[in-house]
């Protein structure tokens, strides 16, 4: 079993290089028609469809996929592994993944292309002109446009009201975001939606130094003094908030100190997606409640 | 007989110098406990001086020094983060080394290890149920939790392994343990698998995490917890080294000369969970150190499990300890997995010392 | 000194040995004789308390061994096996010592000086001294078993229990071995009980010997026993020739081959 987790650890690592990694590169095969049945592998996909309007063209999706919650009623047809059989029995026309899959089920994709369906492989994104793109071409695939377009256009605006309100902060604040406390502390460095998040609202990522995400020491956190704390794993562990404001070394952290402490959900802040607008807006008000109200 | 003629001074001359050799590994073994401790104090990913550091430690112990010399932040990363995080590095390695060297001489197989006998499988299921679930007891929060709930796996593993033997009507053979511990292992890591592969990616990488074993986020309340286990467990080892070496005699053997041979078995086997159930609830599976410093020690001192039990014990600390120091600085200040800082600095050296090992001996002969 | 009287034993379901009545003298070398599955190692487990009688008594010096603790039992009986298992990485001077364990008592007594001048002793009465600090793993066969053979000294018991002690040995060894136990039996007047295969070397060093078969004990007495020609066929399945031995007055069997020459 040890070995079999090893497998599990190196698959995850894997879809997690491919994410942080790997170069762009786009899979998609023409199609004019709009498609009738979709299926939608991976959870910013899936988000996607719905908020372009297709959300009823779905046939299924992956166990990941838990918003909006019609997703959720919709057939399951895999995780890390995909299960094939039902998702060609489901007869697609068009079948949307993410970049991260395209290696680890390539034969899949094989399959399904020799069957004639559409497959169209999503970029990853880590900025929101990343995420814009891939709106573009799920858009594009499902033959919605237009529909693609003004969401697009409608995120842009959020953002450049957010931008304008930023102006009003006078200190910038330093913060501290914290992904896990498995193995030890995880957080976003540069790159990542979590890092143009809060320089969109004005205020600092204390981890900016790193690329990606990474795991620091609890006694560098420490150090570097956050003034506010985001934690992004609320939902998994109910006294979140609680367990770090009791951490002994960290009484002498601002943030903790100010009961600065605050849970934003977490895939409003990595998937690219329409929801995205919904994490930057949590994070504005957590950060400078007097600002943005 | 001519003999009688030699025997005094051969007498002296071989004690006297077998316990110089002896003594001088003590110290050694003492020395690298402090070594390790005193590294893993002084050097980690946040610089303080040395001279702070020490004024800290020995005000916060003993009241003497002012600390109005050093800023709250320095004081809470030395007591509160770097301190704990070490004793609990030499605790769990003492533990698992303790235990491993308990479990290859009980069991006579020099392959046996808290993870061959389903102890560690048992733990590690614990704590997966309770990240699984997100149980959080008396409103512990799932960190503490998990500990317990771990421990509980690891005793329960055990008696099923011990069940399962007895089952098979042959007076806790050690074969028999060891492939009930197998049989269990692999059930125990299927039920593990499963609810990895149910569960959202979010846990998936807590328990992966958890899995390849982290010494990182410890406080006091941890040291606090395991001290109980690992005072009992290693006090019970510690004084049955005499019924240890008579069962690495065999069982019969030890018979023969008075030794209750399923009571102290089962004792044994208790003591040597309570020390790995402790060890991997707090700080995850870590590997190498209870299969491998077990008979590193061995190499260098014999079998005797005098000596056997309380130098594992104090050279798999000290490793374990050195190890996180590493884990923690050599790409400072982000944390490497500690798993892979043992079985990278431990291979290596051991093969070495196995190696050398080997060809000395073929030399003398 | 050993009383065994109506004893029954075995395991699960299948009785090996039968009513067996065996009363053994103080200082006596008594030796068990018997083909393969005749129930000696059955009859030898239950006297060191290993196996629990299905019916009848064991009394040692009149005590019940049922009563006794396996530390007391250790103290009066010491057993030399076959098995030294991984003894390998021990030295002798460890394996010699653990012959005093059933001697320390309370949980923090290791070997007192009086422990030490009785495991040295028993390594110079069985020559493995010079090898006090080697590992087990560089010795002879025939060192081992006599490392073996000190631990059971070190046990200074008053019966030793010995389970085919010379069948790994050559000749020389066997000899050797052989000499010792008798002479340490005289000297101690330790109580010797040993199972054996050979006929012929039961004749020569025991006092006494009796004669096993399928579970129940089929004649005993001194070794003119073993000249009964009838007997012995019954009991080992085989026709024997006794002659007398031409310097000693003990007998001795002779197989006949069916060719010859």
């Amino acid at each position: 079993m040890k070995r079999k987790s090893i497998l599990t650890i190196i698959q995850v690592l894997l879809v997690l290089t491919l994410v942080f990694s790997i170069s762009p590169m786009n899979l998609v095969s023409a199609s004019n028609q709009s498609p009738e049945r979709i299926i939608s592998l991976f959870p910013s996909n899936t988000e996607i469809v719905y908020a372009l309007g297709k959300g009823s063209k779905l046939v299924g999706v992956s166990d990941y996929c838990n918003y909006p919650i019609a997703a959720t009623k919709l057939p399951k047809l895999g995780g890390i592994t995909i299960n094939t059989e039902k998702i060609l029995a489901l007869k697609p026309d068009l079948i949307l993944l993410h970049q991260s899959q395209a290696k680890s089920h390539s034969d899949a994709i094989t399959l399904f292309k020799k069957t004639g369906v559409n497959v169209v492989v999503v970029n990853d994104a880590t900025s929101f002109n990343d995420a814009y793109n891939d709106i573009r071409i799920i858009g594009r695939a499902v033959g919605a446009t237009k529909k693609a377009e003004s969401v697009i256009a409608s995120m842009k605006a959020k953002m450049q009201q957010i931008a304008e309100k930023s102006k009003q902060v006078k200190v910038k604040r330093k913060v501290w975001v914290e992904v896990d406390t498995w193995g030890g502390l995880w957080t976003t460095g540069r790159q990542t939606f979590m890092n143009e998040m809060l320089s969109t609202i004005g205020a600092i990522n204390v981890a900016k130094s790193y690329k990606g995400w990474v795991s620091l020491t609890e006694e560098k956190v420490v150090e570097l003094r956050p003034q506010v704390v985001i934690l992004t794993y609320g939902d998994y562990d109910k006294d979140a908030v609680k367990n770090v404001l009791t951490r002994k070394a960290w009484q002498n952290i601002p943030a903790v100190k100010e009961k600065k402490v605050y849970l934003v959900t977490n895939d409003t802040v990595v998937r690219p997606g329409p929801r995205l607008i919904d994490g930057v807006e949590a994070l504005a008000r957590a950060v400078y409640p007097e600002i943005y109200k | 007989m001519g003999l009688k003629h030699l025997r005094e001074p051969s007498i002296q001359k071989f004690t006297s110098k077998k316990t110089f050799k002896i003594s001088i590994i003590y110290l050694i073994a003492i020395g690298s406990v402090i070594f390790a401790g005193l590294f893993g104090l002084f050097v980690s990913s946040v610089s303080i001086p040395i001279q702070t550091i020490v004024s800290i430690i020995t005000h916060k112990m003993f009241n003497i020094a002012s600390l109005s010399d050093f800023t709250l932040t320095e004081q809470l990363i030395i007591w509160e983060i770097r301190l704990p995080r070490v004793i609990i590095g030499l605790l769990v390695g003492a533990s698992l080394s303790l235990a491993g060297a308990t479990l290859q001489g009980l069991l006579r197989n020099p392959l046996a290890e808290p993870y061959t006998i389903g102890i560690s499988a048992g733990s590690s299921l614990g704590a997966v149920i309770v990240i699984y679930f997100k149980l959080s007891l008396f409103g512990l929060g799932i960190m503490t939790t998990l500990p317990f709930v771990s421990i509980i796996g690891a005793l329960v593993a055990l008696i099923s392994v011990l069940l399962i033997t007895r089952l098979s009507y042959t007076r806790l053979a050690n074969e028999t343990i060891i492939l009930a511990g197998i049989i269990l292992s692999s059930f125990i890591n299927a039920i593990i698998t499963l609810l990895i592969s149910l569960s959202s990616k979010e846990e998936m990488s807590m328990i992966l995490y958890w899995m390849m074993g982290n010494l990182g986020m410890k406080t006091w309340v941890h040291v606090w917890l395991m001290l109980p286990f690992f005072v009992v467990g290693s006090l019970i080892l510690l004084l049955k080294t005499k019924e240890l070496n008579a069962l690495s005699l065999g069982e019969n053997a030890a018979s023969h000369i008075g030794v209750n041979v399923k009571k102290e078995k089962i004792l044994l086997l208790l003591a040597a969970t309570l020390l790995t159930g402790s060890a991997v609830s707090i700080s995850g599976a870590i590997g190498f150190v209870g299969l491998v410093i077990p008979h590193l020690v061995r190499i260098v001192i014999g079998a005797n499990h005098k000596n056997l039990l309380p130098l594992s014990m104090l050279i798999g600390g000290a490793f374990l300890a050195f190890a996180d120091s590493i884990a923690r600085t050599v790409i400072e200040p982000r944390e490497l997995p500690i798993g892979v800082i043992t079985a990278l600095i431990g291979a290596p050296v051991f093969s070495w010392l196995l190696v050398r090992h080997r060809t000395g001996k073929r030399g003398l002969k | 000194m050993i009383q065994i009287d109506n004893l029954s034993g075995g395991y699960r379901n299948q009785v090996v040995i039968c009513d067996v009545n065996l009363h053994i003298a103080k200082g006596e070398f008594f030796t068990i004789l018997g083909p393969n599955g005749s129930g000696k190692t059955t009859l030898l487990r239950s006297i060191t308390g290993e196996l629990a009688p299905i019916e009848g008594t064991i009394a040692i010096n009149g005590k019940s061994i049922k009563q006794m603790s396996i530390k007391e039992r250790a103290r009066q009986i010491a057993v030399l096996s076959q098995d030294y298992a991984m003894a390998n990485e021990f030295t002798v001077r460890e394996i010699v010592s653990l012959g005093r364990y059933p001697f320390q008592d309370g949980l923090f007594a290791y070997s007192s000086a009086d422990d030490e001048i009785i495991i040295e002793e028993s390594m110079q009465l069985t020559d493995v001294f010079k090898y006090a600090e080697v590992p087990f793993s560089q010795l002879s066969g025939g060192e081992k078993q006599r490392v073996m053979l000190a631990k059971t000294f070190a046990q200074q018991p008053q019966i030793l229990i010995l389970d085919e002690p010379t069948n790994h040995l050559d000749i020389k060894h066997t000899y050797e071995l052989l000499e010792l136990l008798k002479e340490w039996q005289k000297r101690k007047q330790v109580t010797i009980l040993a199972v054996m295969h050979d006929i012929n070397l039961a004749a020569l060093y025991s006092d006494r010997i009796a004669l096993l078969f399928e579970g129940t004990v089929r004649a005993v007495g001194d070794n003119t026993i073993l000249s009964n020609e009838d007997t012995i066929e019954r009991v080992f399945g085989v026709k024997m020739k006794m002659i007398s031995h031409p310097h000693i007055a003990k007998p001795q069997m002779m197989l006949i081959p069916k060719q010859n020459g």
